[in-house]
C-alpha cells in the first residue's frame, strides 16, 4: 500500500443559504481545494462526493462547471458519515494505486433538503423511531446516564457548548460566531432533558472537500503534504452487545484501527476534530478515542485539558455545535480542520507546533444497532 | 366502532397474567432478542422461539421531551427499560413527573392505543412506573 496525503482543503462558508444550490456549495469548496493544491482542474483522476439528501450524481453535477469530466467518479452515502466515507474512498484508490490524485467532497443543502426545519424522520420499519427515538432523544438518555454512572452535571454539557462557541467565534467559516455563558446555554430552551437548544447543532447547508495524492505526486506540488497514517470505517453492531450506553463501541473499534495503523497512542495526539452534534456527547467521544481513561471524560474535560491551551484540544474549529452540521460535509469538514492545524494555518485556533491530528465522525442510527457508521482519520506532518 | 392495528405483529400479547412483551429465541445459541428477528443475529440458525418477557421491568434511564413530534406531545417521557434475557427496551413512559424518572425505578408494560393513522389507533406497548409515589416525587 502506497502512503496517501492531504494536499489541498476547501470550504465554503457554513450557514443557511437556500438560494445557493448543493452543486453550487460544492464548487466553491472543491475549487478552493484544487487551487490551495496548486493543481488544474484536469490533473485530477478520481472523484468521491457524499451527499445525504436528495443525493442524485453529486460529484458529476460539482465538477462539469469546474471543466472536470470522463474520469471515474463515485456517490457515496453513510449518514453524517458520508464525508468520511468519501474521503477513505479515495484514500483506498490512491493507496492502492488504482490513481495518484483525486478529490472528495462533502456537502449538504439542509435548509432546501426535504427534512428542512424537521426531525429527521424515522424509517418506516425502525421500531425505536416509530415509538419515539429522534437523536435528540437518543443523545439525552445517553446524558441522563452520565449523570447517573460518571457524576456529569448538566453544567458539564452547558460547558462544551460554551467551550464550542469560543472557538466558533474565531472561526472566519462558522455558522454562529457568538459566545455564550453556561447559564445562557441553560437557560436556552429544554429539548430533552437535560439537553437545551444551545447545546444541538444547527442544520446547516455548507461544503467542503480535500485533495488526496500519493507520495510522487504530493512532493511536486505540497510543501507542506499531511500523511493519512491511519483510515479506519466502521459499521455499528447489534445494540444488545452493547452493555453500556455511555459508549458508542463504533467509535471505539475505528480510533483503534486507526491509531493500529497509524502507529500512534492516543496521547501522541496534539488535537481533535470529533462528532458533537450534541454537547454531551464529546464527554462520550473523549473515552471512546482514548484520549482519558474509562469513566474520566467529565474530568478531563472540566481540567481544561480539551480548550485552547490544554493538553488535548478538542474541536477548536468551533465543532458542529458553532460551526453548523451540513450532514455528509462534516466528515470532510473535520479532515480538512485537522490538516490546517498540521500545516500551521488554523489562523486564532491554532494548536501550537501541532504534529498529528485525529478526525473522527460519527452517522446514521438504525433500530437496535449503536450507530449506522464510524470513522476515524489519523493524521501526521 | 374504531379500528385498532398494532405498531406491529409479534411485539406482544394479553395473557391471563396481563400483557406480555414478546422476544425471539434461539433454539441453537439461546441468544434471546427484542423484537424477534427471523434468523439468529447471533448464530444465523432459524429456529427461534417466542419468549414471553412479562411485564416487569427497571428503568435504565429516562428523559422528558419536551418538542411535539406529530405523535407524541410536548411534555412526553421515554426511556430504556431493563427487562429479563438482558433485554433494553425503548418506550414511552407515562408518568406525571416533570422530571425525568430516576434510574431503577420498577416498571409495568401496558399495551395501550399510542396514536392514530388514519382513521384507525395504532397499538403499542409503554411502561407506567409502578408507585406512583416515585414519579410524583421525582
Ligand atoms: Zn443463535
Amino acid at each position: 500500500m502506497r502512503e496517501v496525503f492531504v494536499i489541498g482543503t476547501g470550504q465554503s462558508d457554513f450557514g443557511k443559504t437556500p438560494e445557493r444550490s448543493a452543486a453550487q456549495l460544492g464548487r466553491e469548496a472543491a475549487l478552493e481545494a484544487i487551487e490551495d493544491a496548486g493543481i488544474r482542474p484536469a490533473d485530477l483522476q478520481g472523484v468521491f462526493s457524499s451527499r445525504v439528501f436528495d443525493a442524485m450524481v453529486t460529484s458529476q453535477s460539482i465538477m462539469k462547471d469546474i471543466g472536470v469530466a470522463r474520469i471515474e467518479m463515485v456517490n457515496v452515502e453513510n449518514a453524517c458519515s458520508g464525508g468520511a466515507t468519501a474521503v477513505r474512498s479515495l484514500y483506498k484508490d490512491v493507496a492502492a494505486g488504482f490513481i495518484d490524485i483525486g478529490i472528495a467532497i462533502g456537502v449538504e443543502s439542509m435548509t432546501t433538503s426535504p427534512v428542512a426545519g424537521k426531525l429527521i424522520p424515522p424509517d418506516k420499519d425502525d421500531l425505536d423511531g416509530q415509538m419515539g427515538l429522534t437523536m435528540p432523544v437518543l443523545f439525552a438518555l445517553q446524558a441522563r446516564r452520565l449523570m447517573e454512572t460518571h457524576g456529569a452535571t448538566p453544567e458539564d454539557f452547558a460547558q462544551v457548548s460554551v467551550k464550542a462557541h469560543d472557538f466558533g467565534a474565531l472561526n472566519p467559516r462558522a455558522q454562529y460566531r457568538k459566545r455564550f455563558t453556561v447559564e445562557e446555554v441553560l437557560g436556552s430552551r429544554m429539548i430533552a432533558d437535560p439537553i437545551t437548544l444551545l447545546q444541538c447543532c444547527p442544520n446547516t447547508d455548507g461544503a467542503a472537500a480535500v485533495v488526496l495524492a500519493s507520495a510522487e505526486v504530493a512532493q511536486r506540488y505540497s510543501d507542506l503534504p499531511i500523511r493519512i497514517a491511519g483510515s479506519a470505517l466502521v459499521s455499528g453492531e447489534q445494540d444488545f452487545r452493547r452493555p453500556d450506553v455511555t459508549s458508542m463501541p463504533a467509535g471505539q473499534r475505528a480510533a483503534q484501527l486507526a491509531y493500529e495503523q497509524a502507529g500512534v497512542s492516543p496521547s501522541d495526539v496534539d488535537v481533535v476534530e470529533l462528532h458533537d452534534a450534541f454537547a454531551s456527547e464529546e464527554i462520550v467521544h473523549y473515552e471512546d478515542l482514548g484520549l482519558c481513561e474509562r469513566g474520566e471524560g467529565v474530568d478531563l474535560l472540566r481540567s481544561g485539558a480539551t480548550s485552547l491551551g490544554g493538553r488535548i484540544p478538542v474541536n477548536p474549529s468551533g465543532g458542529l455545535l458553532s460551526l453548523g452540521h451540513p450532514l455528509a460535509a462534516s466528515g470532510v469538514r473535520t479532515i480538512a480542520d485537522i490538516t490546517n492545524q498540521l500545516r500551521g494555518r488554523a489562523g486564532d485556533v491554532q494548536v501550537p507546533d501541532a504534529r498529528v491530528g485525529l478526525a473522527q465522525m460519527l452517522g446514521g442510527v438504525v433500530n437496535g444497532m449503536d450507530v449506522a457508521a464510524a470513522s476515524v482519520h489519523v493524521l501526521t506532518r | 366502532m374504531t379500528d385498532t392495528i398494532s405498531v406491529r405483529e409479534g411485539l406482544f400479547r394479553e395473557t391471563n397474567d396481563g400483557p406480555t412483551l414478546l422476544a425471539g429465541r434461539c433454539a441453537q445459541c439461546a441468544r434471546t432478542v427484542f423484537p424477534a428477528t427471523e434468523r439468529c443475529l447471533e448464530c444465523g440458525d432459524d429456529s427461534i422461539e417466542s419468549v414471553e418477557l412479562g411485564a416487569e421491568g427497571e428503568l435504565l434511564c429516562a428523559t422528558v421531551v419536551h418538542m411535539g413530534n406529530g405523535r407524541f406531545d410536548a411534555g412526553h417521557s421515554v426511556g430504556y427499560v431493563r427487562m429479563p434475557h438482558d433485554i433494553r427496551v425503548f418506550s414511552q413512559i407515562t408518568t406525571s413527573g416533570e422530571q425525568p424518572l430516576p434510574s431503577g425505578t420498577p416498571m409495568r408494560l401496558e399495551i395501550a392505543p399510542l396514536w392514530r393513522e388514519g382513521e384507525q389507533d395504532v397499538l403499542a406497548y409503554r411502561f407506567v412506573p409502578t408507585t406512583t409515589k416515585e414519579a410524583d416525587d421525582a
